[in-house]
């Protein structure tokens, strides 16, 4: 807003000033020349006796006039050639490309003076510089950028759909590069305000009797000793104008991006009939193996004295527009040792954002509240060095992406190591033995040589193991694992389940398995947590999910999935209505707006998460007044 | 009766000694009315072979007909009258739309490339309001942003503009992978009534088995560009011959049974440098891995088998599944 201000004050006086001070700031008393800074001229007088001030006030309009025609001039040659690129084909968009690229090489205010030079010192010639000058760096700019919106997928399904090319050209790229060049374009008026101004200085640009701040600077330099605020008034106002126009651009920026403008409310609009849940589709469901079924330590005897995880009234905070919103609200569960947790919902559930608080790993600016323990110490109790060791020794994290969470720069063997080193205090050639034996356990071929590879020379599936490794180096009590093999191939999900369901064996690690898979839930977990908006629905043994699960948003979730147990022929189920808004909650049970069973207390109050067995518990009012 | 038929496609990209052949002599038609369900992982091709029947990329082998009408030249496909008959539906719909411009505006401009231009307003109106209700949308989303929309939205929108010009074959690419499971169905079920109230021919291409089960009449197998099998729905998900597509099966997650060992092991060969002789050699279970005297499948390549027996296979399970059963019934003891 500042820039914006700025810039209509600046347009205001380079329009009006002239018309009442032109002559004041002509009129010459050569009695008054080179006066410092007084109450009748606040800025001093030249040598002619002229009042500076007024001469800087007049001198705006030639100096932003010059600066804005040759922005003009450089963005009118430069945008549509850069931009063009985009549609043109392969080999005349090399030739345009290569000649933007060899006419970027030289400087600008080269250019400029070549050009001057060439047509002459004075206004024209320095505007004319200038402008061409700046149009190689705006041609750079449009080409990049509409290069990468060319291929994006909308442009591409743009010319599918037919469109000719000079009409991707002008509703296609040119609005979707816009805002960056408007940006672009102001931060140029500010370059062109000292170009000129440079030009001007050097006598290449505007000539006595006119005047520019450049002029003026030249000018004042020469008289500098004597009445110093005759060179800084002009650089303070080359300075100014400059700044003023990109804070503007930026500004404008922001005010042109729809993206920007907040999304309306848009009542979902549905095709008019929903499937109705129904009763369950029979499915022959076979009883899933567990994937750890040491008896020593499960969970069918009841949870040993600490569970590896006891996670309790945990909520994580956002601030947004309209207040706070709590992304997860009041999850409470526990993991034992050597049990594997699932936790599914869609997107917005809330579970990995659940996952992240428990790692400590919440972005900003989010807030977490709530207790968390990790083989019953809680992780609020610790020093902050205490919890990065824990968190580091104790808990192993492994992502959808891989090569987000490795370092690109380090060898892999340095990545696995470092850790083992810092924290438990192992010399090098331990930490290598145990990276060596962590890597052929997740079943990387020559383990040696791979310590020396960079992450980027692995495949997804190796990538994903390698994480693993790392995760395991110090035998964690407990791997949290957020959808590891939603980015693999099945085929590649396949080794990987394999993979987790070893370590849960061999190492008694506690598994938080997060995903949107319910099959993959069900086949390679103890126990299914189902999250909808922010809380936990619904607590279930994985194989009693398909038999009886009670929530209606768990059973819409089971008949959604396309498996190959059903029949190819009937309609999927599917849950109308769209995704909760998390600030914006519907009252009582949040599903309630889209759950086929709702009575009227779902709609004013909201259901506690009640326990009806071990390792079983429902938020419903319907489901829990059956056996009530 | 076939609406869109490739026979022998090839797609390079790059040249020399850095070229991919992403697409390898691969035949598939797409059934008038039908479903042709093109199934496979990362990296086999299923997306180049989308890309080359809409005209976005060249072949460099192989034909294409559209009706019987050869389309092979890229000249061809670049034609208005071929765009407007051959569609698609990408799989991002948070990509696939202009941010910049409205749904109403999206709509009109497709259907403008019909002929329905500004200046019979009314009717190009009437026409949007009938193609926004096929997909469940209303008039209220017409002066709204793509980014006002929710996924499932967004990839409702994407069909409709598909829609608009009028085709009679859709290729759809993954078009519920960014979608949860539940708008997944509502997507999926979408598909299938317009496809039954316009008479659509699908090319549904897809990564997993289990939704292209549901959607697909014939199902086309990929793997390193080239189909290893292709058979009826019904056949394909009872009798596969294929190992690889055994493998795939086995490897879905699914409410059938609990979770199998993983059945292949190794990554995906280099597809600048595919294996020798059958594409599928180094990671297969029936291969030379596991019997080092079946050195036909490093020799020969299997690729001519796909059109006798539906699967590039040397050693491929022709039996029916009934003699299967009793087979594995009779071994059973043994292995006990």
């Amino acid at each position: 807003m500042l820039g914006v201000a700025a810039i209509v004050l600046i347009a205001l006086v380079a329009v009006v000033a002239p018309f009442f001070l032109a002559h004041a700031a002509s009129a010459f008393d050569v009695l008054q020349a080179n006066q410092n800074p007084s109450r009748e001229h606040l800025l001093g007088t030249d040598q002619l006796g002229r009042d500076l001030l007024t001469r800087i006030i007049v001198a705006t309009r030639l100096s932003v006039g010059l600066a804005l025609a040759a922005t003009a001039i450089g963005a009118g040659i430069g945008v549509p050639l850069g931009a063009i690129t985009a549609v043109l084909p392969q080999r005349p968009r090399m030739v345009v490309q290569r000649a933007i690229d060899s006419l970027l090489a030289f400087p600008a205010i080269i250019v400029a003076i070549f050009v001057g030079a060439i047509i002459g010192p004075g206004a024209l010639g320095a505007t004319l510089g200038v402008g061409i000058s700046l149009s190689f760096a705006f041609a750079r700019v449009a080409s990049t950028l509409a290069l990468s919106i060319g291929g994006r997928e909308y442009v591409v399904a743009a010319r599918v759909v037919g469109v000719n090319a000079a009409r991707r050209f002008l509703r296609y790229i040119l609005p979707n590069i816009a805002e960056t060049m408007i940006i672009q374009t102001t931060v140029a008026v500010s370059n062109s305000i000292v170009f000129v101004s440079a030009l001007s200085f050097l006598g290449l640009g505007v000539q006595a009797p006119q005047f520019d701040w450049g002029r003026m600077l030249t000018e004042g330099v020469q008289a500098f000793y004597l009445t110093p605020a005759a060179a800084l008034g002009p650089a303070v106002a080359i300075a100014i104008s400059a700044l003023a126009f990109g804070f503007a651009g930026e500004a404008m920026a922001r005010a042109m991006n729809p993206l920007l403008w907040g999304s309306g409310e848009l009542a979902p609009v549905e095709r008019a009939s929903a499937t109705s849940l129904g009763p369950m589709p029979e499915l022959q469901v076979a009883r899933p193996r567990l994937l750890a079924t040491n008896g020593s330590n499960g969970h069918a005897e009841g949870p040993p004295a600490h569970p590896a995880l006891e996670v309790e009234d945990l909520y994580v905070t956002f601030p947004s527009a309209g207040g706070q919103v709590d992304v997860v609200a009041g999850v409470s569960f526990t993991v034992a040792k050597g049990e594997t947790l699932g936790i599914v919902g869609e997107s917005g559930s809330g579970k990995t954002m659940t996952a992240m608080a428990i790692a400590q790993l919440t972005p900003y600016p989010g807030t977490v509240k709530g207790t968390i323990r990790l083989d019953g110490q809680a992780l609020s109790e610790l020093s902050a060095g205490q919890l990065n060791k824990f968190l580091s020794i104790d808990l192993a994290v492994v992502f959808q992406d891989p090569m987000s969470s490795l370092n690109p720069a380090l060898k892999i063997g340095t990545q696995l190591t470092e850790g083992a080193e810092v924290h438990r205090g192992l010399s090098h050639k331990q930490a290598t033995q145990t990276a060596v034996a962590r890597l052929r356990e997740v079943n990387i071929p020559t383990p040696e040589r791979q310590l020396q590879r960079h992450p980027h020379e692995f495949s997804g599936g190796m990538r994903q193991r390698a994480m693993i490794a790392m995760g395991l180096m110090n035998n964690p009590a407990l791997l949290i694992a957020d959808e590891p093999t939603t980015a693999l191939d099945v085929t590649i999900q396949a080794q990987i389940m394999d993979l987790l369901a070893r370590i849960n064996v061999d190492h008694e690690a506690a598994i938080v398995f997060i995903s949107h898979n319910l099959a993959l839930v069900r086949q390679s977990c103890h126990r299914v947590v189902v999250m909808y908006a922010g809380r936990i629905v619904e607590e279930i043994p994985s194989d009693r999910l398909l038999i009886d699960p009670l929530h209606p948003y768990t059973r819409a979730l089971i008949a959604a999935v396309p498996d190959m147990l059903r029949s190819p022929d009937e309609p999927l189920a599917y849950i109308p209505g769209s995704a909760p808004d998390l600030a914006d909650l519907p009252s009582g049970c949040p599903f309630h707006p889209r759950c086929p069973l709702a009575v009227d207390k779902c709609r004013s109050r909201r259901p506690p998460l009640e326990e009806r067995a071990t390792g079983r518990r429902v938020a419903c009012w319907v489901a829990n007044e059956d056996v009530d | 009766m076939i609406a869109l038929e490739a026979k022998g496609l090839r797609v390079r990209y790059g040249e020399g000694s850095n070229a991919l052949t992403a697409v390898d002599g691969v035949d598939l038609a797409v059934p008038k009315g039908g479903t042709l369900g093109l199934v496979g992982e990362s990296g086999c091709g299923k997306s180049t072979i989308a890309r080359a029947l809409v005209g976005l990329v060249p072949v460099v082998g192989g034909t294409i007909t559209l009706e019987g009408v050869d389309v092979t030249r890229q000249r061809a496909r670049d034609a208005a009258a071929y765009r407007r008959q051959v569609q698609m539906i990408f799989q991002d719909p948070y990509s696939s739309l202009n941010p910049r411009m409205t749904v109403g505006q999206l709509m009109g401009e497709a259907l403008a490339l019909r002929g329905l231009t500004a200046r019979n307003g009314a009717e190009r109106r009437r026409e949007g309001l009938r193609i926004m209700g096929l997909v469940g949308l209303s008039a209220s989303a017409f002066p709204r942003y793509p980014h006002q929309f929710s996924g499932g939205q967004r990839q409702r929108i994407a069909i409709a503009r598909a829609l608009a010009v009028g085709p009679e074959v859709v290729v759809t690419d993954e078009v519920t992978s960014a979608l949860d499971v539940s708008v997944q169905a509502t997507i999926l079920n979408l598909l299938k009534n317009l496809q039954r109230e316009l008479g659509l021919s699908l090319l549904f291409i897809s990564h997993d088995l289990s939704v292209v089960r549901l959607m697909s009449d014939r199902v086309a197998v990929m793997y390193l560009g080239r189909v290893v099998e292709q058979a009826t729905s019904a056949e394909l998900f009872s009798e596969p011959r294929h190992p690889y597509t055994k493998a795939l099966m086995s490897s879905i997650p699914s409410f059938a049974a609990e979770r199998r060992p993983a059945p292949l092991t190794g990554d995906l060969p280099d597809p600048r440098n595919p294996p020798r002789g059958c594409r599928f050699h180094t990671r297969c279970p029936i291969g030379p891995l596991a019997h080092p005297e079946r050195t036909i499948c490093v020799e020969t390549d299997p690729n001519d088998l796909v059109a006798s027996q539906h699967a590039a296979c040397h050693f491929a399970d022709l039996r029916p599944a009934a003699a299967r059963t009793a087979a594995a019934g009779a071994d059973a003891p043994a292995l006990g």
